[in-house]
């Protein structure tokens, strides 16, 4: 969901802005330094195939079509850190040449799609891509990809007190599923036609030391349980942005609590990453 | 009279894949200055892969000389210089924003300044009959266009040894007429890999025919034609 | 994004060649005074005179650079969908003022990028924002995607026909198939793509696009935009 200029309130789309733009420019680093400057055509390439395979029906049903949106895909073939800058160099072509998401906007976008979606996509094929359960860690990435993403754009237009009424936040909470669910489906049925045709396409989820992995849980499970006592405890500043949406009390805690840990989820990969540098060779 | 060495020396040149397939199974060749030679053979016999040989981009086993330099990791560069490489699908290799940009791409790699290297660009543009839309992106151009765009991006760095893969692929008989007439006024040696007879009658006399990873024939264009019933 | 939309780029390619005054002004400027416009438009109050005046400096602008109005106009009109939904709810629930209130700042939002990207070829836009400071690796990458967009669309387009052709395209397998052998092609291209870089002596750094250079009139159009945005925008509080 592209967001366009003039729906985000100033502090939500400029604190965006602030904090993808560097994360954009520090991303933009990290892939330079690990796959070198010869690298650029081939993310280049890749980037066009996605945003080619964007406009691709896939028939799902009756009359009904889904659509690839590709965070996972391409953090399952070239890595997290590229994936996140070919993401963010579709959106600015997107926003620019066909006016799909604003300017102002592009932060927010660029947030949602190309780090959240990204990175929500890369921790379940991080954790369990390496095993049996391959299949279901690939679904669950596409789906948490495109479901986070779609949540933070919610999140997003509530803070700037948009108003969604409750009937539309449930439709929009069911869609949002439903092109989750799409997208899992794809992105597995795509990845595994890829890695049939060459399997050194697909990278391997690299294996996670158990400490680190340790740690990981034990941080995301303060971050869901610390998420969802803010939301039942302190619900004051969060009831007043959900009263002007019109939100009843249930869907609150629906809405918060998945916002919240997607948040603190991103922030747990990025400390989580820090801390899993290379020590050695 | 053709003075000094050879053009082009490969002697006894091998080439596996990462799969195993054996790709180059010795292969021996010269080319004399400004000869020009056809490259026939079925699909898959090799062609290609000996084509990427010449300027480095694949490394086999045994030697290969351009002009009596030997191809190793710190000859590359010079190599790269002398060899122009003419791929089948110009799209692969214009891949500047624009036709002027992407033809002084080569010469801004050799270290070139400022102003030589606008002067060979434009100097090369002009060779090919490119005279207009310098600033346009490549995608506005057709087929032919495209491929001369490409031609010129090679010209740009002054080879002294042309190498086409399949050149005619993408194009008309008119643009073939065209591409045939242009590289026929270059004086640099050619190696001309393609399927398109008549196109390699207009520019070569001798030929070579490529079976499983070897030279099968090496000899008049004609002769070799009708040896393996290739028209 | 649909088919449809995406040949629209041809037009604005079109118009950006054209060689008008606002046309060859530096990309740095152009990109900084539609920042300017936008986040005035964003605080725009929701007065009657007040969006009159923008509407009308936005025609008057979009007349001067030599764009086609009612064509910039149109294009702006494709966010109308989008925000139509929300000023509709918005209006429903009561509040008709922040209804037309994202009606206004969504298309007049978009009209500024319009006019921007109808005055500037990307390949600017990326210098521009290469001398703004943006990390010169990312804009390489932009500049890639978008040369080998419309090839790989086309490839996907004929994939499609060729699909169509033989009955195959209601079977969701058989589309997955499909975009892996096009996620097969463009790998395989970009391979060709390095290869031919290579063949030209690349030596690994990628040129650097052409210098820019800022003159007053340049400096003017800045100064302009924070006019027209300190008068949209502050007049109000008097």
């Amino acid at each position: 969901m592209h967001i366009p200029d003039g729906f985000l309130a100033t502090p939500v789309w400029a604190g965006l802005q602030a904090v993808s733009l560097p994360a954009i420019a520090w991303t933009a680093r990290k892939a330079q330094v690990e796959t070198e400057e010869s690298r650029a055509p081939l993310l280049g390439v890749l980037g066009a195939f996605v945003f080619a395979a964007q406009m691709i029906n896939f028939p799902v049903g009756v009359g009904a079509s889904g659509h690839l949106v590709g965070s996972a895909l391409l953090a399952y073939t070239v890595g997290p850190w590229a994936a996140s800058m070919v993401m963010a160099a579709i959106l600015i072509i997107q926003a620019l040449v066909f006016q799909d998401g604003g300017l102002l906007a592009f932060g927010a976008n660029t947030f949602n799609m190309a780090v959240l979606g990204v990175w929500a996509a890369y921790l379940p094929y991080r954790l369990w891509g390496g095993g049996r359960a391959r299949r279901a860690a690939i679904l669950l990435g596409g789906f948490c990809s495109v479901f986070a993403a779609s949540l933070a754009a919610i999140g997003e237009l509530l803070l700037s007190e948009v108003r969604i009424p409750s009937e539309a936040m449930h439709i929009a909470l069911f869609v949002f599923g439903v092109t989750a669910v799409i997208e899992g489906a794809i992105t597995l049925a795509v990845l595994e036609a890829v890695g049939r045709i060459n399997p050194r396409w697909v990278k391997a989820p690299e294996p996670m030391g158990r400490p680190a992995f340790v740690l990981l849980i034990a941080l995301a499970a303060v971050a869901a349980f610390a998420g969802f006592w803010i939301a039942s405890t302190r619900p004051d500043g969060l009831e007043q942005l959900l009263q002007n949406a019109g939100i009843q009390n249930l869907e609150r805690k629906y809405l918060a609590a998945p916002t919240g840990i997607a948040v603190v989820l991103v922030l747990c990969l990025f400390l989580w990453r820090w801390m899993s540098r290379p020590r050695s060779a | 009279m053709i003075t000094g060495p050879p053009l082009v020396r490969v002697k006894n040149l091998r080439h596996r894949y990462d799969d195993g397939t054996e790709a180059l199974q010795g292969v021996d060749f010269e080319l004399a200055q400004g000869e020009t030679v056809a490259i026939l053979g079925p699909n898959g016999s090799g062609k290609t892969t000996f084509l990427l040989q010449l300027n480095g981009l694949l490394r086999g086993e045994g030697t290969i000389e351009i002009a009596g330099l030997p191809l190793e990791a710190r000859t590359l560069p010079l190599i790269r210089k002398m060899v122009g490489l003419l791929f089948q699908d110009p799209d692969d290799q214009l891949f500047q924003p624009s036709v002027l940009e992407d033809v002084s791409f080569g010469p801004i790699q050799l270290g070139l300044p400022q102003e030589e290297v606008r002067l060979r660009s434009e100097e090369a543009l002009r060779k090919v009959g490119l005279t207009a839309g310098w600033n346009k992106p490549p995608y506005h151009l057709s087929a032919g266009e495209k491929q001369r765009a490409a031609l010129a991006g090679i010209l740009a760095m002054q080879p002294r040894l042309l190498v086409l893969d399949e050149p005619t692929t993408h194009l008309d008989p008119p643009a073939r007429r065209q591409l045939a007439e242009l590289l026929h006024t270059l004086p640099q040696g050619k190696l001309i890999v393609t399927h398109d007879l008549p196109f390699a009658r207009a520019l070569a006399t001798r030929a070579v025919f490529f079976v499983n990873g070897v030279v099968a024939a090496d000899g008049p264009l004609d002769e070799i034609i009708h040896r393996y019933e290739w028209a | 994004m649909r088919l449809s939309e995406f040949h629209s780029h041809v037009s604005l390619d079109h118009w950006s060649r054209h060689p008008g005054w606002l046309q060859r002004r530096d990309p740095r400027a152009k990109i900084v005074a539609a920042l300017v416009l936008l986040f005035a438009v964003s605080f725009l109050p929701v007065e009657l005179i007040r969006i009159g005046l923008l509407l009308a400096a936005l025609a008057l602008l979009t007349a001067l650079a030599g764009l086609p109005v009612a064509a910039v106009i149109r294009r702006a009109l494709w966010v109308l969908p989008f925000s139509a939904v929300f000023a509709g709810v918005t209006a429903i629930a009561g509040d008709t003022a922040r209804a037309v209130a994202i009606l206004v700042r969504t298309l007049c939002s978009a009209w500024v990028v319009v006019i921007l990207a109808g005055t500037t070829p990307l390949e600017d836009l990326l210098a521009g924002l290469r001398g703004l400071g943006a990390p010169p690796f990312f804009l390489v990458v932009v500049q890639f995607v978008w040369r080998y967009l419309f090839v790989i669309a086309d490839q996907a387009h004929r994939m499609h026909l060729a699909a169509h052709a033989r009955g195959s395209h209601k079977v969701f397998h058989a589309r997955a198939g499909s975009v892996a052998v096009l996620f097969a092609r463009a790998y395989q291209r970009a391979e060709g793509t390095y290869r031919a870089m290579l063949a030209r002596g690349f030596r690994g750094t990628l040129p650097r696009s052409r210098p820019l250079r800022f003159t007053l009139l340049d400096a003017a159009i800045v100064t302009s935009a924070l006019g027209i945005a300190v008068c949209l925008v502050e007049i109000a509080r008097r």
